[in-house]
């Protein structure tokens, strides 16, 4: 692969961390799993995770409560995981993972972003080439 | 990411904390079986649609089989 491109993605990626644009995604982890398994991170692995995971990118406590009080709330919105599968420019597969209370609102977008560059969504189930697979890394190992 | 932890996760969570081992992230992804290559250029192309289907607020996670790792 370019050295180039390896570079820019490089510098892109940096940017993205300060621009805390992951925020949103993390506390919408943390949502879900408080709503599924309780909000005691002690009793709930899915939660603790979340939680963990959001605090390696520095997500502030005070983000990181609200995202656990969210789970409670009146107005806790309904959060469905849904998958869609779709091609892209040059054939390329694509797997995206969605969360959303709004369905409509997410397959629309996904749809519209693929169109948008001559590609389609494809079939629920056709891109068997994409295995889930659990991963953990160790970014920062005190021993 | 939302994840189901299984018990193994669970499981080596448990062993990294009694050796004081200190988790900074852990998750589920999906790899892609097959890789394929792709040119400079159409990475680019590429990386548009990933870089847009990202930004969305509803997409949790983006998994592709090019041979570049996103």
């Amino acid at each position: 692969m370019g050295r180039a491109f390896e570079y820019r993605r490089a510098a892109k990626e940096k940017r993205w961390d300060k621009m805390s644009r992951i925020f949103p995604k993390l506390a919408k982890a943390i949502t879900m799993a408080a709503k599924d398994g309780g909000q005691d991170p002690d009793m709930n692995a899915a939660l603790r995770t979340a939680i963990q995971n959001a605090k390696a990118q520095n997500m502030p406590k005070d983000n990181i409560e609200s995202a656990i009080k969210r789970a409670s709330g009146k107005d806790a919105a309904d959060f469905t995981e849904i998958n869609y599968e779709g091609k892209g420019p040059h054939g390329v597969l694509v797997f995206v993972e969605c969360a959303t209370d709004n369905s409509t609102r997410t397959v629309a977008n996904v749809k519209s972003y693929f169109n948008k560059v001559g590609g389609s969504l494809v079939p629920t189930g056709s891109l068997n080439s994409c295995s889930a697979e659990s991963g953990f890394r160790i970014s920062q190992g005190v021993v | 990411m939302p994840m189901p932890i299984t018990p193994i996760l669970e499981h080596c969570h448990q062993r990294w904390r009694k050796r004081k081992i200190e988790v900074t992230k852990a998750n589920l992804e999906r790899i892609p079986n097959f890789r394929v290559e792709f040119t400079e250029d159409q990475l680019v192309e590429i990386e548009k649609l990933i870089d847009k289907l990202e930004e969305d607020d509803d997409v949790q996670g983006v998994y592709n089989e090019t041979l570049h790792k996103h």
